[in-house]
């Protein structure tokens, strides 16, 4: 692909993979609707009459971590091989309609799920419907597919992980975050064993998750939720459940006892890096509140130019040419708490990590303030606003939670619940959860 | 058009977003803004345009829409990089970047502290041909918002302290970028096809042009960049026209009525070379590039719909078919018909593993050259008419800020406001024997091959 065409996509990629810190939606939000079949498939409507385009989304409660040990980028390679066909419908098919007719279409794997979606015209809908309930329960992979796709995952693992330190980085990082977690194996797989995949794989990893109760149907955009559920019926009430009970059992993680620190050097690297990991709990883990807090904790810490972390060392100290914080907390199981930071001039990493260590000893003893809590607060009320702009960033949203066996509630009180969190609840998930021995510390250093 | 991603890193492209937050595109993606926004169109039913004129006389193109309560808008001051002086390379970018460091009464901090506690997201980029900004903001906070533009727009501090800070980012950036193949190959394709051109030069600068920029430089681009006369605004959202004529006039009448644009000249791309470049990586990159044919060009459709055949479109085109499809050799293959002020090219590219490169080169350009010599069928020129004309809504009118955005692209490309109907009524004028005359006269001439990779030297056909 030219350089160019890929660089066009990045905002695009950016709204697909970006998780918006929790699920949200504005007490006036859209009307959702939900519905679930008799098949156990959940059925997600969201009006949006702006434009007469329709987003129609299949997520399954599946992902990289819950492949078997030692089948690491099972998840995301079938992924890859629902695009070959099925019983009724050769190869290609279900893409040249959806092209033939200008629409978009893609998919993405991730640690607990794997979604499928198309961009099309309204009157399209029943049409992608067919073929997306089709290649629930009718696959067909020819043994030649395989090897010639999986060439292809090589390639992707190529250009998004060895083509880049930082990626490489951290890819070690999760593995060495996550002792026993399947999060700490990557998405994409790792080389040796993705080489090692067969068809039987990737055929037992689809019969034993890719069933209409294990699965969510989104449906944002130009039409109304009525007939969203009777085209769902008549269209996906006829498959088959095939998995009686959904197994997400995983290998726990026992509790942190020795922080960890990596060190990468390589010779693409021109200005050295500093991160920091944290395990915590995820929305779907955490004790009620804990989740909020630590959302507004990493926003006061690092979310934006006027967060701490960047007021003390990008422009004030000017020690550093990027520092901030983030909280994963969409996941199953567990959530990650990250620093980062990239010293400007001849700045040592130390430095930048004294600096940042000083931050989250000054949290953790004295807390935040009012102000910054309630401005943070009121900057994440705000962004839900904006989520309502766009049917993609809403089926997203809606379709991630769900997939989480989260509900639309969740989503619907999560400004109320932010509402509810206090400087001590901030203060105090800083003092539970960011401690050294939770930790994972990553430097990555040019080859010298 | 893309592969089948995965979400390996979620968290990531969170702070990526939050970080990238408006319009303020990461230092790349701002380059191409405007190749993004060439096929610009409006199905008559989606949206309805209408061009107002605000009381200080300032047009603007507008989407009234009540349905999110919210206010978009995108404008361009038409100028950009390419009026970057000589030996200040970066100029354009630079100055984009320091239009929210300080403002009026406030500094750097009390202005991104404004900002955020109105939920206001704005930002500034700098492409080729143009600097473009955007905001967006909730409807009941529009008038603080328009007044924090006015400052940004007219009483910018441009502080010394931040232009080092962000300096030293650029410079760290352009460092970096020697050492990213991809990087490495865009430079010399640029550098290669526009040599002596302002578009040679990078939009973001190199480290010496960008330590050759002083505070003054980037004080006059302001006043020679950001007028009236060279700036056009699309906006869409929870307003009614009235009102949206005012807000404008509060940010933007307060600017000089004429910019002071140099000439810039059309430019054809140096073609009929090959070069390799040795660079040990785990993938080698190729880039090809034919002649384009210019968005005001009368059989710009007739390209558009070629190139789409070629390798355009999703899963579907020929390059997609036979070197990913067919063969598993890379991941992500296409073309691209790309248009710029003064200047269009075709140009296509993949990455792959070091010892399949010749080999995936090769199927590239023979089926450029099947192309070239045969055209498409009629079955594949009936499936791209279908496409270009259903794609335009999908991919384009789903969002406010993509709505405002086009409204920029249509007035910047000069295309008249009911474009819409011409736009389906050109695509259905596209022959079969139009397309094939097309792919005759691109694809026939000596391409640009550019690669890059372990030394695995291009085929003989490349070099030919």
């Amino acid at each position: 692909m030219p350089l160019f065409q890929r660089l066009c996509l990045l905002p695009v990629l950016l709204m697909l993979l970006a998780l918006p810190a929790m699920g949200k939606t504005a007490p006036d939000g859209p009307e959702v609707a939900l519905r679930t079949l008799a098949n156990g498939l959940q059925v997600v409507a969201i009006p949006d009459h702006r434009a007469p385009v329709v987003t129609h989304m299949v997520w399954y409660k599946a992902g990289s971590a819950d492949e078997p040990r030692g089948k690491s980028g099972i998840a995301h390679f079938l992924e890859h091989l629902m695009f070959k066909g099925t019983k009724k419908v050769p190869a290609g098919e279900f893409s040249r309609k959806v092209a033939e007719i200008g629409g978009q279409e893609n998919a993405f794997t991730s640690y607990d799920f794997t979604a499928y979606y198309q961009k099309v015209s309204p009157d399209a809908l029943e049409m992608v419907m067919g073929y997306e309930a089709d290649r629930m329960e009718n696959l067909v992979l020819a043994e030649d597919v395989i090897e010639t796709e999986k060439k292809v995952i090589l390639e992707e693992r190529r250009e998004r992980v060895d083509s880049s330190p930082g990626a490489i980085l951290d890819e070690a990082a999760d593995a060495a975050l996550f002792v026993n977690h399947p999060y700490g194996t990557p998405v994409i797989g790792w080389q040796h064993e993705m080489l090692a995949l067969t068809r039987d794989d990737a055929i037992a990893f689809y019969d034993r998750f890719y069933s209409p109760n294990n699965a969510v149907l989104v449906v944002a955009g130009d039409v109304d939720p009525k007939t969203v559920f009777a085209l769902a019926e008549k269209i996906y009430g006829g498959v088959t459940r095939r998995v009686a009970e959904i197994d997400h059992q995983r290998a726990a993680e026992p509790e942190p006892a020795v922080s960890r620190s990596l060190e990468y050097f390589d010779e693409r690297v021109t200005t050295p890096s500093f991160e920091r990991t944290y395990l915590v709990p995820s929305y779907m883990s955490a004790e009620p509140g804990e989740a909020e807090a630590l959302d507004l904790l990493s926003a006061v810490l690092g979310g934006s130019s006027s967060a701490r972390l960047y007021r003390k060392l990008v422009t004030g100290n000017e020690k550093a040419i990027s520092a901030g914080a983030w909280y994963q907390g969409t996941a199953r199981n567990l959530g990650k708490f990250g620093f980062y930071g990239r010293p400007r001039g001849d700045t040592a990493l130390d430095e930048i990590e004294a600096a940042i260590d000083a931050e989250i000893a000054d949290i953790i003893e004295n807390g935040v303030t009012q102000e910054e809590l309630d401005r943070q607060r009121n900057a994440l009320v705000k962004s839900v606003i904006f989520e309502r702009d766009s049917q993609t960033t809403l089926a997203q949203l809606y379709g991630t939670m769900l997939a989480l066996d989260g509900t639309i509630e969740d989503i619907a009180d999560w400004p109320e619940r932010l509402g509810r969190v206090t400087v001590d609840d901030v203060r105090d998930v800083a003092r539970k959860y960011l401690k050294k021995p939770r930790s994972v510390t990553t430097y990555l250093r040019p080859a010298s | 058009m893309i592969a089948r991603t995965i979400v390996a890193r979620p968290i990531i492209a969170h702070m990526l977003k939050r970080r990238l937050a408006g319009r303020a595109f990461a230092r790349a993606a701002a380059l191409i803004l405007y190749i993004c926004a060439t096929l610009a169109a409006l199905p008559a039913d989606a949206v309805e345009i209408r061009d107002y004129r605000s009381p200080a006389g300032i047009g603007f193109w507008m989407v009234e829409d009540y349905t999110v309560p919210i206010v978009t808008l995108a404008f361009d001051f038409r100028g950009g990089a390419s009026q970057d002086p000589e030996g200040k390379a970066g100029l354009a970018s630079l100055l984009s970047a320091m239009m929210d460091e300080g403002a009026g009464e406030r500094s750097t901090a009390q202005l991104k502290q404004a900002l955020e506690e109105r939920g206001i997201e704005a930002g500034f980029s700098a492409g080729r041909d143009a600097v473009s900004g955007g905001m967006r903001v909730l409807a009941g906070e529009a008038e603080p918002a328009y007044a924090l533009l006015a400052d940004m727009l007219l009483r910018p501090r441009f502080e010394p302290a931040s232009l080092e800070r962000i300096r030293a980012g650029y410079i760290q950036s352009a460092v970096r970028a020697r050492k990213d193949p991809d990087a490495v190959i865009r430079d010399t394709f640029r550098e290669m096809l526009f040599a002596g051109h302002p578009y040679g030069r990078d939009v973001h600068g190199d480290e010496t042009t960008l330590a050759a920029i002083t505070r003054q430089d980037i004080v006059a681009q302001h006043r020679r960049l950001m007028a009236r006369d060279n700036l056009v605004i699309g906006l869409v959202g929870a307003v009614s026209p009235q009102e949206a004529g005012r807000l404008i006039d509060l940010a933007f009448a307060g600017l000089p009525a004429k910019a002071e644009l140099m000439p810039v000249a059309d430019v054809a791309p140096q073609l009929g070379f090959a070069r390799h470049i040795a660079f040990p990586a785990p993938q080698a990159s190729v880039v090809i590039a034919y002649p384009g044919v210019k968005r005001s060009d009368p059989d710009f459709f007739t390209a558009y719909t070629m190139n789409h055949i070629l390798g355009g479109g999703t899963f579907s085109s020929r390059l997609y078919d036979e070197i990913r499809e067919k063969r598993g050799l890379v991941y992500g293959v296409g073309s691209d018909l790309v248009t710029l002020a003064h200047a269009a090219y075709l140009s296509g590219g993949f990455s792959t593993r070091p010892d399949q490169a010749a080999d995936a080169l090769a199927l590239m350009q023979s089926e450029i050259g099947r192309m070239a010599q045969e055209g498409p069928t009629g079955e594949e020129l009936e499936a791209a008419r279908k496409y270009i004309l259903g794609a335009y809504a999908i991919n384009n009118l789903d969002t406010s800020s993509k709505i405002a955005d086009v409204l920029v692209a249509l007035q910047a490309e000069g295309l008249p406001i009911d474009y819409i109907d011409r736009r389906r009524d050109s695509i259905e004028a596209v022959t079969l024997e139009g397309v094939r005359a097309m792919a005759k006269r691109l694809l026939s001439a000596q391409p640009a091959v550019i690669t890059i990779g372990a030394p695995v030297p291009p085929t003989d056909a490349a070099a030919d």
